[in-house]
């Protein structure tokens, strides 16, 4: 009896130490749901772009999931509103911190990503982030991925589109009084001054402004034979409402949040019809497989045309997924190296190359929009910044 | 380009001037101050759309239906709350209307959700080029309706025995009552007909601008300045500093700097409280509170 009880007492002694040392084989890696933060502008003046966003991220992880999700573990998606301010971006950072996300896919504002900066520092977690303002990512800030070009790609291909194709050389910028709208303003008169131009006029308001009459009035006077209107909430489309009602026939050109699929909702047919938009994507280009395809299952689950916000995190929640799937354990660092180490992923919105400083991608475009405010690739500009 | 400016502050003004209309009556007959006006404007943008959408009616058919729409939100909100902010210091109602302002922006997230959206223009998207000024059918609506409400308010105050009940509520809200007069009633006609005015100012302006939940804060501010500007519980004051405060804002932000456009209403709250506190038509501030 002695005997087989000190063979048992070795057997399992002898299975615990091998069910250690599988559990060693796969370092820390865990099996449950992976869970990836999604913090976003869902209310307030950012909201068209944060739908877009959720609707993106979301069609990607149902894919995902679908396909048996990452190294067999099923993506959890925890959203959370940033409202459209710094600090509820803030307090929505904090609460996603205690769900013990492994990853975050974030804001889309330059301000509320400078704001969380020092958040995403202290709490190492790597972060993706869709603000275009140089400054918000930048040399010394290891864990925050840009997944858009940077401000320089977005003032550039226009100011080029407006100077070298049309042949224009009156611009005149309409801008909010914000870091994205700052940055950007300064962005295209440093491209324009390249030029060996000036804008003719540069007019700002507010985030919250609810009329835009004096500034579109100032540009009509100013004889202005394009307009950049860099806005990011409702004052995008009443920019193009209020120069369609004042009658400022000259094309007029804005950035992807102004392009929003729910932002052209809210314009009518002839408000559109002078719009163009300089968009950091590649995601309507036709012979862009990826985008195509994004493009199809985008309507037919959502029933809207999709945007560049929506292809961009569409592409995120992807890269998330890659990198976790590439991470040697589930440690914020190997997260952030796995982030890094990505090159050349094509996905619907660009092509993806993280830099050293966060950057990622090149590619721009300059699409029109025909009568159904659907959007029609002009041209792809593959940009010498990212 | 200073006549064009004067046409967009002159839109601006009358939106001003019909809030603000509705927020003096109730200010005078009840003693309250309704914070919430500026969300009620943004209420009469989402019930004029969702009649519209609804009911596949536009135009005037819209325009009216929202008229008793309001009035009902009207009548409810003082059941619900200005019956008991009666006679109370003018901070409850401060502190409640600011209150039911942001219950009312989220209850339009809510039902809406928090996408902007937009409202066709009641008379079409035509505009008019008079000389050096374009003019669209709606601006041409949105000063021919607030006049109309304007001769509407003399009449109904002048002319009526509501009219004259609320004038009396207005002169002694205590003495009414012993004398008979049936004053929650009168006093929900007051707000019932506050809160017209103030969704026909956002059913009006929201074809020319970009409707979402939070639309009524900014304007309310600017309401509030013409309300100060044209004498803090005058129901003639109110229209004429609406008018101006549309106009002086407009023309800062064209001439001055468009930067600072929000600022100039601080601005102009900020001098009329300093240099002229009744404004133009108004009593002493402080003999009121």
């Amino acid at each position: 009896m002695k005997v087989q009880r000190a063979g048992l007492i070795a057997l399992g002694t002898t299975l615990v130490f091998a069910a250690s040392a599988c559990s060693a084989d796969t370092g820390s890696k865990s099996d449950g749901p992976i869970r990836i933060g999604l913090l976003n502008t869902f209310t307030g003046g950012g909201a068209a772009v944060g739908q877009s966003a959720r609707n993106g991220v979301e069609l990607a992880v149902d894919e995902l999931n679908k396909s048996g999700g990452v190294n067999g573990r099923q993506i959890e998606l925890v959203r959370e509103d940033a409202g459209s301010t710094p600090a509820t971006a803030v307090s929505g950072f904090k609460r996603l911190q205690s769900e013990n996300i492994s990853l975050l896919i974030g804001t889309p504002l330059t301000s509320m990503a400078l704001a969380l900066d020092p958040l995403i520092a202290s709490s190492k977690m790597p972060t993706f982030i869709y603000a275009s303002g140089l400054s918000a990512v930048e040399a010394g800030r290891p864990w925050a991925f840009r997944f858009i070009p940077d401000a320089r790609v977005e003032a550039t291909v226009p100011i080029d589109y407006a100077v070298k194709t049309l042949k224009l050389t009156k611009i005149a910028i309409l801008h909010e009084s914000s870091d994205f709208g700052n940055d950007g303003a300064a962005k295209l008169t440093a491209r324009l001054d390249e030029l060996g131009l000036k804008p003719v006029t540069v007019e700002t308001n507010s985030v919250d402004v609810t009329s835009l009459q004096a500034q579109i009035t100032s540009i009509k006077s100013s004889g202005a034979q394009a307009l950049m209107v860099w806005e990011t909430g409702t004052p995008g489309p009443l920019a193009i409402k209020t120069a369609f009602n004042l009658n400022l026939d000259i094309p007029l050109f804005t950035t992807g949040a102004g392009a929003n699929a729910n932002v052209l909702k809210t314009l009518s047919e002839g408000e559109v019809s002078s719009l163009r938009a300089a968009l950091v994507t590649n995601v309507f280009d036709p012979e862009n497989a990826k985008a195509v395809e994004f493009n199809k299952n985008y309507k037919a689950k959502y029933n809207i045309t999709s945007d560049q916000n929506a292809a961009a995190y569409y592409d995120a929640a992807y890269l998330a997924a890659e990198a976790l799937k590439n991470a040697k354990d589930d440690s914020p660092e190997a997260i952030r190296d796995a982030i890094a180490a990505i090159s050349g992923y094509k996905g619907a919105s660009n092509t993806y190359d993280f830099d050293d400083d966060g950057n990622c991608c090149n590619l721009a475009s300059i699409v029109e929009f025909d009568s159904d405010k659907k959007p029609k690739l002009v041209q792809v500009v593959e940009s010498p910044f990212k | 380009m200073f006549a064009q400016l004067l046409v967009g502050g002159l839109t601006l003004g009358c939106v001003y001037a019909l809030a603000g209309l509705g927020f003096v009556l109730v200010f005078r007959t009840l003693g309250a101050v309704n914070f919430a006006q500026g969300d009620l404007l943004t209420v009469g943008s989402y019930v004029a759309a969702s009649i519209g959408a609804s009911l596949h009616v536009g135009g005037f058919v819209q325009l009216i239906l929202l008229v008793p729409a309001m009035a009902l939100c009207g009548v409810l909100l003082y059941v619900l709350l200005f019956r008991w902010l009666v006679g109370r210091s003018f901070l409850n109602s401060v502190i409640l209307t600011a209150v039911v302002g942001m219950a009312a922006q989220a209850a339009i997230r809510a039902v809406y959700g928090p996408v902007p959206r937009s409202v066709p223009p009641l008379l079409g998207p035509t505009r008019h080029e008079w000389g050096p000024i374009t003019v669209t059918n709606q601006e041409l609506l949105v000063a021919g309706v607030t006049a109309s409400c304007v001769v509407l308010m003399y009449l109904l105050l002048q002319r009526t025995m509501l009219g004259r009940t609320m004038r009396a509520l207005a002169s002694d809200f205590e003495m009414a009552r012993v004398l008979g007069v049936r004053v929650h009633t009168i006093g929900a006609a007051v707000l019932a007909v506050g809160t017209v005015l103030a969704g026909l100012a956002g059913f009006l302006i929201a074809p020319t601008l970009v409707v979402s939940p939070q639309l009524g804060s900014p304007l309310l501010l600017g309401v509030f300045t013409a309300i100060v500007v044209g004498g803090f519980g005058s129901i003639p004051g109110s229209i004429v500093g609406g008018v101006v405060v549309g106009m002086v804002e407009t023309l800062a932000a064209g001439y001055l700097s468009s930067a600072y456009q929000s600022v100039f209403l601080f601005l102009i709250l900020t001098m009329v409280l300093l240099i002229r506190p009744r404004g133009i038509f108004g009593e002493h501030l402080a003999a009121r509170f």
